[in-house]
């Protein structure tokens, strides 16, 4: 196709052409329009295929002319686009578009957003903060602790309830006038404290007693008080009974023989944790400054749709549904713009790692992404071959191919990074993981 | 029937295009007219000189609802030659 075209290169990685197509590039797409509408309207009168061509022009001259702003519009674009350097990564958007008249050269402004351009310009020697730790008595006590309540046993006792143990009870439930309501048996409870009216009217029960107990209850969630009958019969009162510290318990709970190798275990567990904390943490302050001191301007297509990945993730993770957020116009657009920071920084991040990777020939091999599958195949009792072969079928091993060249690049800023600092790693309760 | 009120559409379909190109028009007219006044109103709406009249009283089609028969309208079709060379504009752009 012949045309005139002026490509501009705006700020924000965008590319704005300038189009014209001239009048006989217009008929001759506008003939192959026209043919294609004869070859298959149906005009009463007519056969189809046989309408005579003025006919065609006159009673589709609407469809005749969008169709033909249309063809034009897809073939000169591609055409451009084809022709020059940039390889646009959003559809382009028309602008401005001429009226499209018989005999006349067309013209339109057109404009789409290219892959922007990463400037590497200090990337080695960031500095950086050392976070140290150190595995305490304390701490492998602690899990050890944990592990003892995971593990432990109720045990039957003859005496009188007390706040800590558990209750085997029947019980029947009447509502205000004293009608039943509901019967539940063989329920386990927990007396967990004497501030519960429920639990402070069982204190001293022994097995085998009954107990007639009153509850005032909030009906209606206003501060009317109901007062309520229970009955209760004790069919059993339990303690909590934590597994001793011993080598028989080290080997319930693992597969070490002993209670030093417990121990051991669990020291070396606590210094992997740790040791991925204290990395992660720094990898953080060197991604913030590798973003500030390469930094570069993204095209706003592509903030949208990581913006619109990131919600489809959050609302995969809590199950909701993205449709009913677009609904509240505002809220939603509110929630979108509250997410744009963190959007543009994950795209930096990750152009920025793969422009390093590719700089620094840290291109995962094939037997490094072999070596992933592997190991995921193994956790998750997989077959590797089968596994492998679904991967490369989807683009998948590809994909993984990319993650793993991006934390090679991770890595590698770590490795080159001074630590001029060295600070003692807080832990927070949430991020061991722990479970009480 | 009043003046004026005699051609009362022109027939598009394969073949009267074909006829076109004899210089012939092909109308639908009322029933009640004859040649004579059908050339009369086509020369005064179409400012042409219509040179002759075939006409062609088109019955109405069968058709049957269940078990009652009926048929559709029957019609008055009106094949007009024109003096040679002339055309009638309007035909062209239907």
């Amino acid at each position: 196709m012949q045309l005139e075209k002026e490509i501009k290169k705006s700020p924000k990685s965008k590319v704005e052409i300038h189009v014209t197509v001239s009048k006989d590039e217009i008929s001759k797409i506008r003939e192959k329009v026209i043919d294609d509408i004869a070859r298959n309207a149906k005009i009463p009168g007519f056969r189809k295929g046989k309408v005579p061509r003025k006919i065609i022009m006159t009673r589709f001259s609407d469809k005749i002319k969008n169709e033909t702003i249309s063809n034009v519009l897809y073939d000169s674009i591609n055409q451009v686009i084809k022709e020059s350097e940039y390889k646009p990564i959003s559809e382009p958007v028309i602008t401005d578009l001429d009226e499209l008249q018989p005999d006349k050269d067309f013209t339109y402004k057109a404009e789409f957003d290219i892959m922007p351009e990463v400037k590497l310009n200090e990337y080695k020697g960031l500095s950086a903060t050392k976070y140290e730790y150190e595995v305490t008595e304390e701490m492998i006590d602690k899990e050890l602790e944990t592990l003892r309540e995971r593990f432990a046993t109720l045990v039957s006792v003859d005496k009188e309830a007390e706040v800590g143990d558990y209750l085997v009870i029947d019980y029947v439930e009447y509502d205000e006038n004293g009608k039943e309501k509901t019967r539940k048996k063989d329920q386990t409870v927990l007396l967990d404290s004497e501030e519960d009216q429920f639990v402070k009217q069982l204190i001293g029960v022994k097995k085998g007693e009954e107990r007639d107990i009153s509850l005032e209850l909030d009906a209606d969630g206003k501060g009317n008080k109901v007062e309520i009958k229970v009955h209760v019969i004790v069919k059993d009162v339990k303690k909590k009974e934590l597994p001793t510290l011993d080598d028989d318990f080290a080997q319930d709970v693992s597969d070490v023989s002993s209670l030093n190798e417990l121990k051991e275990k669990i020291k070396k567990e606590l210094e992997d944790e740790l040791k991925r904390l204290s990395e992660e943490k720094t990898k953080n302050e060197l991604t913030e400054q590798l973003i500030e001191k390469n930094d570069f301007e993204l095209p706003e297509s592509m903030i949208n749709y990581e913006i619109d990945r990131i919600i489809s993730e959050i609302a995969a993770a809590y199950r909701i549904d993205v449709e009913s957020l677009k609904k509240n116009k505002e809220e939603y657009e509110k929630y979108r713009q509250n997410l744009r920071e963190r959007a543009i920084k994950n795209i930096k991040y990750e152009l920025l790692l793969s422009e390093i990777a590719k700089k620094e020939g840290l291109e995962a091999k094939d037997d490094e992404v072999d070596e992933e599958i592997k190991k995921y195949a193994e956790e998750n009792k997989k077959d590797f071959n089968e596994l492998k072969k679904t991967m490369k079928s989807n683009n998948s091993y590809e994909n993984l191919r990319y993650q793993i060249s991006l934390r090679k690049a991770m890595d590698f800023i770590f490795n080159n990074a001074k630590f001029e600092k060295t600070e003692k790693l807080e832990i927070d309760k949430e991020d061991k993981g722990e479970v009480e | 029937m009043k003046k004026g009120d005699i051609i009362i559409y022109p027939v598009v379909t394969e073949k009267t295009t074909m006829l076109q190109e004899q210089g012939k028009y092909v109308f639908k007219v009322d029933k009640r007219a004859n040649k004579k006044e059908i050339m009369q109103q086509v020369k005064e709406i179409f400012n042409v000189d219509p040179v002759s009249c075939n006409i062609i009283n088109v019955k109405g089609k069968k058709r049957r609802e269940r078990y009652k028969e009926g048929r559709t309208s029957s019609w008055k079709k009106a094949i007009i030659t024109l003096k040679e060379g002339q055309k009638i504009e309007f035909f062209e752009s239907v």
